[in-house]
């Protein structure tokens, strides 16, 4: 005859409550974020681990209802309710057991909201036994049908089957090597081989993944792990396999390699459908291809979007990610600003970072300015500005004009462009 | 050479502007400015403030503000003579009043009208010229360059050059420069300041955050680029503008144009139309006359003397108009029944009081009217009306505008300054601190610790050291750099204006329309208007207010009257028995709770000491619970000598005849002055400018330059050592304000009024108190305690009984009304009364049907027990709404209706006390701790009013419910509490030092348990706390008053 055991946390359910259940029972139904219910039978009962029965957070209890097991398991630890005796058993437990909140995850039609509780409070209903008692056309009269669903709850019945878990299907594989690898290209057919075999089980489940992560067990030294996030879901072994390519080749294994384990993290596949509307944009798999190779070659803070930073400090931008790049926002066509009719127009060509140059006032044969901008002060002790700058134009014997600043916190002079 | 600042900002731009008008000035003083030029945002709020600044500075104020026109654009319009004064402030207000508080723009086309005598500048960055650049239409600038010059004339309009530094700003110049030649515009060059130097940028930088709602590291270009919008000297404008130093002539030519100042407002007095024409002073001496012999019964010599003299002097300084409005306003309140009583300095003159405007006999009181009036004095009088708060105030404000037009009378404004907590909040989210940090900041800073008065260099660095300990031990998570630029900030922004509020009861009056003086806007408040200063600042500029404040105790007393007539018994507040020994036997035994001015901690505790037996009595008890007598130690002298405990002494003979009737001991303002003017000769002059540095606005400053000047007098008159040091002593603790004794009195009528219902009336006594809540300094479930004390039979809330309020059953029972109901909404509660009217209620769901009650009304009436007389106990009752409010609708009618007995318990005495307070906030039940009395006392509690059988210095407990903390300012850190239990009320005393330790305990606990050493001295007892434990009562959460 089998019973249940309900496994309660207060601060929720962790990995190793779960290895302690399946280690006594293998049908588990997660009852809530905060409880385990297994079904078990009286030998289970008998054997139930040291651990579990004494000095744990973990609180338990046992009933033949699951409902029952669940609420005792809340108030307190260690009790084991006959069979029959259910509704005695939690006569005094307190009703706020019975709140939304506590019953939120098992999609009852129970809403117990905590204005009732109130309500059930001032009326001197205190306990699941208080409500046991209460007559159910009365009750149901005044909250609804879902009442006599409560009482029952009240009782510790069971209004709903067991629904044990089923376990989710794991995209590992790996390999350990018989010899050690120092070379990127041979550990390319090992990692061809595992990508061919977890994409065809992604296939299987109709599924396909947006995150390889790589294990490299070296001869010396801790594992390495990298992360390959993908800009969209695919099951596409030659597509993954040149970009882990590219990643190898850019940051080669420190050490020789003695193993290789690859896990994907599964996730719907893409619905892919042209628009007639937009323009034809690059094949995201060439896309991600060409990002990645330009990544190798320039460095991954070097490649992206840029976008102004809000801020007076002269060119201040930042990158983004060129496939998760903000959408730009919309604006109205705006008017350039006029110039007055006797402006010359020029382009400064600037020095990304500005260089720090030293030049001797005599060489200034004209000069306009000071443009004179600073900002966070509050990075900075009271007093004393974040960052200050005075901008001048200078033009130099040599006919060439430039743009220069002091700043004031470095205490030097900058070039920071040249007019063409 | 000089130059002339003619676009200034100050902080009553409210948010676009760091400093003060005082601020500005000061800094433009130092730098030789001539003249200066405030131009804020959309009014003249600081105009009064900078005139005074800049007269004592020696600088020439010129005034303006920048007017919001259409399209979010701005436009500064500087004042040149009266016509254009009166102009921009009719524009202003045309403008305030039409739009939403706050907010409002006027079209181009409105200035027009209004132009004359106002020169336009075209602005800065918001300026119509620079903003159409920006939006890359030069031709629609050029439209709005010929607008203007158009509106205002071709002398009148000047293009504006500011130069900060910045390239985009520059090349605008450009076109600006350009335009000038060909449209001939003078230039003109301004800096465009927004604060007075250089380190005000970063409180600037703070208020656009608060503006915007952002933190620095986010506001981007938000914040200014740098920190050029300050004042500049003359040397740096000049090299700025060297390269156009027509600028700057045209600014310094401008200035000497503009020669309009506040002093030439042109401010009238309304005139009061005599119903036969004759002139005012006869109808008032007509009116006087007729009072008089109704005052005064024999209208003796004396009488006729003084009265004489006030009308002279009335008639010599043309006052007779401002005399005859307040009497009629008293006239308007008795036609209409409403109770009004004048007061402070008012009740000096006789003509006031035989007008009916005051209650007080100065005669008899020997008051002096020369505090009230006199030619020295060299501004109005002021008369404050005490009004009943409420509707019947507000009908005395209506009628007010009625009379004299919107455009003719107004309240005076309140500027509401950052301070203290809400100042760290708004600066705390400014500089990007999390929310959790927040809370903690501003629980830091409660009124008390952080006195900013002083703002030297010492005592900044002294706060900077409180703060940074304080702010470890709340465990702020904020680097030191943050928490140093924090208080800075925070130190900077106190009493930055923030927003305008109105003043509660001021209202000025003027002949013609107010809103060519002062510029009008809405009031927060429907149907009110408001003008842009505040009440000093209209007296300052010679403008007459009249103060109708609404006193809750009016009110009551209003009520409490009714109440008794109602009943067929007849009163009249005016011909109260005066010197009625019970009521001087609970003033004397201090049973005051109620009472309107002797009810807190500290009058009860004077009470028993100073035993009050007659009027003046009560005038001196009202008058020595203040801070200016407290600080003085003015407090136990006069009560030692009252006792006869000491010697009646002077500080010096002279000063004999002034300190006779206080045994020696001065306690009230007019005493100051008059020992000024005995011991220290100061003239009447002299004397008039003590009473204003002992005004609303302190200064140490003043004060400091006062007490020079009163030891330099005493010092030739002789008086020196102790005597000098106490009469000095005496005078300048005033600066902590004392009451006028004219004041004292007024007060002490309705005290006296207030303790004579409450020994007579108890029933409409406490009926009208619980009224007219919130008011007093007890909770009304205190003094519904106190009602039952005093025998006075409650009975609880019931629909088929209850009003919404209070009332007065046919066997004296006090009936408590439905406004006590938590949640119940007026307007259904009203109609319960309307509908029982009729007919009343047979059943529960009749009750529904009948009314518009929504569930949780009928709950919470159902808890309460106000459905018991439908013949249900309260579980039964909310058992039924239950299903009541499931049903509805004829299907349900038959199932709501059907009979069944409930199948809940009852409540226990527990439940229903937990009920009665969750409902009503109060119970006429049994105390709370009287239910708890066993445990209590197992805990050896004593109740509190047991411990007057303890003898003094013994160690006590007594345990109750805290609803009253107090820590006033001149404890010196002291807290005091109220306990209450089912037998009274004992007071408790906290040292500094266990207030340090335990002040979330005493803020936080509902009930505390308190052991200490117990004072038992002159009828008055109090616990010296030494221990605390909070302990839970049924988890009733008690309201209390907290003074602090």
């Amino acid at each position: 005859m089998f019973r249940f055991a309900a496994f309660y946390r207060c601060e929720g359910i962790r990995a190793e409550d779960w290895s302690v259940a399946r280690k006594i029972s293998p049908r588990i139904e997660a009852w809530s974020p905060h409880a385990l219910l297994l079904e078990v039978t009286p030998r289970d009962e008998e054997n139930l681990p040291e651990p579990l029965l004494c000095g744990s957070s973990l609180r338990w209890a046992i009933a033949s209802m699951r409902t029952a097991a669940y609420l005792a398991a809340q108030q307190t630890s260690g009790i084991k309710i006959p069979a029959g005796k259910e509704a005695p058993s939690l006569a005094d437990f307190p009703i706020h057991l019975l709140r939304f909140e506590n019953l939120i995850s098992l999609s009852l039609p129970v809403r117990l909201t905590s204005e009732q509780l109130e309500l059930f409070s001032h009326c001197g209903v205190r306990t699941l036994g208080d409500l046991a008692a209460l007559p159910t056309v009365a009750l149901t009269a005044r909250l609804g049908l879902w009442a006599a669903s409560l009482q029952k709850l009240a009782r510790g019945e069971d209004l709903q089957p067991f629904q044990p878990v089923i376990p989710e299907p794991s995209f590992e594989e790996s390999q350990e090597l018989e010899w050690t690898l120092q070379m990127v290209e041979p550990l390319s057919f090992i990692l061809a081989n595992l990508l061919n075999r977890l994409c065809a089980r992604l296939n299987e489940h109709g599924l396909a993944t947006d995150r390889i992560d790589l294990r490299i067990t070296v001869e010396k030294g801790d594992p390495e792990e990298r992360s390959l996030q993908l800009a969209f879901p695919t099951t596409q072994p030659k597509l993954l396999l040149s970009l882990l390519q590219l990643d190898l080749q850019s940051h080669p294994p420190g050490n020789g390699v003695t193993g290789l384990a690859l896990r994907a993290q599964p996730c719907p596949p893409r619905i892919f459908q042209f628009s007639l509307l937009r323009p034809p944009s690059p094949h995201p798999e060439k896309l991600s291809r060409v990002l990645a190779q330009l990544e190798t070659l320039v460095g991954k803070d070097r490649i992206g979007t840029p976008s102004l930073l809000d801020t007076h400090y002269p060119d201040a931008f930042q990158l983004h990610s060129f496939l998760k790049a903000p959408s730009p926002k919309k604006r109205t066509a705006a008017k350039p600003h006029p110039v007055p009719k006797a402006s010359p127009c020029l382009a400064l060509r600037r020095f990304r970072p500005p260089r720090r140059v030293q030049f001797q006032p005599e060489e200034v044969v004209q000069r306009a300015g000071p443009w004179l901008s600073s900002g966070e002060w509050w990075t900075a002790r009271p007093g004393q500005p974040g960052w200050s700058h005075e901008e001048w134009d200078i033009e130099l014997s040599s006919g060439v004009l430039y743009r220069v600043f002091w700043d004031h916190v470095q205490s030097a002079w900058f070039l920071e462009g040249v007019y063409d | 050479m000089s130059y002339v600042e003619l676009h200034t900002c100050s902080a009553f731009s409210f948010l676009e502007g760091a400093s003060l008008p005082e601020q500005l000035v000061q800094e433009a003083a130092l730098m030789g400015y001539p003249a200066l030029a405030l131009l804020d945002r959309d009014g003249l709020y600081g105009a009064p403030r900078f005139q005074k600044a800049a007269r004592d500075a020696r600088i020439r104020p010129l005034l303006g503000a920048e007017v919001s026109i259409e399209g979010g654009l701005r436009l500064p319009l500087l004042v040149e003579n009266r016509t254009g004064y009166q102009n921009l402030c009719r524009l202003i207000t045309r403008m305030k009043l039409r739009s939403e508080k706050g907010k409002g723009e006027l079209a181009l086309a409105e200035l027009e009208e209004f132009s004359s005598g106002l020169v336009c500048l075209t602005g800065g960055e918001k300026g119509p010229l620079h903003v159409c650049l920006e939006q890359g239409d030069p031709e629609k600038a050029q439209y709005y360059l010929q607008q203007l010059k158009f509106i205002f004339g071709a002398s009148n309009i000047f293009i504006e050059l500011q130069r900060h530094f910045d390239r985009k700003q520059e090349r605008n110049n450009q076109f600006l420069i350009d335009w000038a030649r060909h449209w001939e515009i003078p230039l003109v060059g301004t800096n465009g300041v927004r604060y007075a130097r250089t380190v005000d940028r970063l409180l600037m930088d703070v208020l656009t955050c608060i503006r915007h709602k952002t933190c620095v590291q986010q506001a981007g270009k938000l914040l200014h680029r740098n920190a050029e919008a300050r004042l500049k000297t003359p040397q740096e404008m000049s090299q700025i503008f060297a390269t156009i130093p027509e600028a700057l002539v045209h600014a310094h030519e401008l200035s000497q144009r503009l020669t309009f100042t506040l002093e030439d407002l042109g401010y009238q007095f309304p005139e009061y139309p005599t119903p036969q024409g004759e002139p005012m002073i006869q109808y008032l001496r007509r009116l006087t006359e007729q009072g008089a012999r109704n005052r005064y019964r024999p209208y003796h010599e004396r009488a006729r003397r003084q009265i004489a003299h006030e009308l002279q002097l009335i008639e010599k300084l043309n006052l007779a108009g401002y005399f005859l409005i307040v009497w009629d306003l008293v006239r308007f309140c008795e036609e209409h029944d409403i109770l009004v009583q004048g007061r402070g300095s008012a009740a000096n003159s006789a003509v006031c009081y035989s007008l009916g405007i005051t209650a007080v006999d100065p005669i008899k009181m020997d008051l002096l009217f020369e505090r009230f009036l006199s030619e020295e004095r060299g501004e109005w009088p002021d008369i404050d009306l005490d009004l009943p708060s409420g509707d019947r105030r507000e009908r005395v404000i209506q009628y007010m505008y009625e009379r004299y037009g919107t455009r003719g009378s107004a309240m005076t404004a309140n500027v509401i300054t950052y301070r203290g907590r809400s100042a760290a909040r708004e600066v705390g989210k400014a500089l990007g601190f999390p929310l959790k940090t927040l809370d903690r900041l501003s629980k830091l800073f409660s009124s008390w610790p952080y006195d900013t008065e002083e703002r030297s260099a010492d005592n900044v660095l002294k706060l900077l050291q409180q703060f940074r300990q304080n702010a470890a031990a709340a465990e702020l998570r904020a680097s030191p750099l943050q928490l140093e630029h924090f208080l800075n900030l925070w130190l900077q922004i106190q009493d930055l204006p923030r927003h305008l509020g109105q003043h509660s009861g001021g209202m000025v009056i003027a002949h013609g329309s107010l809103d060519s003086i002062v510029p009008l806007e809405k009031a927060a408040m429907p149907g009110r208007v408001v003008v842009q200063w505040d009440k000093d600042d209209c007296a300052d500029l010679g403008m007459i207010k009249v103060d109708l404040l609404g006193l809750g105790m009016m009110s009551a007393l209003q009520d409490a009257l009714k109440l008794i007539r109602t009943s067929g018994r007849e009163i009249s507040l005016a011909h109260l028995p005066p010197d009625d020994p019970a009521v001087f036997k609970l003033l004397q035994e201090a049973d005051t709770v109620g009472v309107f001015q002797v009810e807190s901690r500290a009058q009860m505790a004077t009470l028993p000491r100073l035993k009050p037996e007659n009027f003046y009595d009560l005038v001196v008890e009202i008058a020595i619970i203040r801070p200016g007598p407290i600080v003085g130690q003015m407090v136990h002298p006069y009560l030692k000598r009252r006792a006869g405990l000491e010697p009646v002494t002077y500080p010096h003979p002279c000063l004999e005849a002034i300190l006779k009737r206080t045994l020696g001991v001065p306690l009230f303002q007019e005493q100051l002055l008059r020992m000024a003017m005995a011991a220290a000769g100061f003239s009447g002059g002299e004397a008039e400018e003590l009473r204003r540095a002992l005004g609303s606005k302190r200064s140490a400053e003043r004060m400091h330059k006062i007490e020079i000047k009163l030891r330099a007098g005493m010092s030739q008159r002789g008086i020196t050592g102790e005597a000098a040091e106490t009469i000095v002593r005496s005078i300048t603790s005033f600066a902590l304000y004392g009451f006028p004794e004219s004041h004292a009195a007024s007060f002490a009528l309705i005290a006296y009024a207030s303790a004579y219902f409450k020994v007579h009336f108890p029933n409409a006594f406490y009926a009208s108190l619980l009224n007219n809540q919130p008011m007093g300094f007890y909770h009304p479930a205190t003094l519904v305690k106190d009602a039952q004390h005093r025998g006075v039979r409650i009975k609880p809330v019931d629909v088929q009984k209850s009003d919404w309020l209070c009332t007065i059953e046919e066997d004296q029972s006090l009936r408590l009304g439905l406004m006590y109901v938590a949640g119940l909404r007026e307007q259904a509660g009203k109609k319960i009364e309307e509908e029982r009217r009729k007919k009343i209620f047979h059943s529960l769901e009749d009750l529904k049907k009948r009314t518009s009650l929504n569930k949780l009304e009928i709950t919470t009436l159902a808890e309460i027990g106000s459905l018991n007389s439908l013949g249900m106990k309260r579980r039964e009752a909310l058992w039924q709404v239950a299903k009541t409010w499931r049903y509805s609708g004829p299907l349900g009618n038959s199932w709501a209706d059907e009979e069944e007995a409930s199948p809940l318990p009852d409540m226990t005495a527990r439940e229903r006390l937990i009920a009665d307070y969750a409902g009503m906030g109060l119970t006429i039940g049994p105390h709370p701790l009287g239910l708890k009395r066993p445990q209590l006392r197992a805990c050896g509690a004593l109740r509190a009013v047991d411990l007057r059988k303890i003898a003094d210095g013994k160690r006590v407990r007594v345990a109750g419910g805290v609803i009253v903390r107090q820590q006033p300012g001149t404890a010196g850190g002291f807290v005091f509490l109220s306990l209450e239990d089912e037998s009274g009320i004992a007071n408790i005393i906290v040292h500094p030092r266990l207030v340090k330790q335990q002040r979330p305990l005493l803020a936080n606990s509902s009930f505390l348990l308190i052991e200490g050493i117990l004072q038992n001295q002159n009828g008055v007892t109090s616990v010296r706390a030494e221990k605390f434990w909070p302990f839970e009562v049924f988890n009733i959460d008690l309201a209390s008053h907290d003074f602090y």
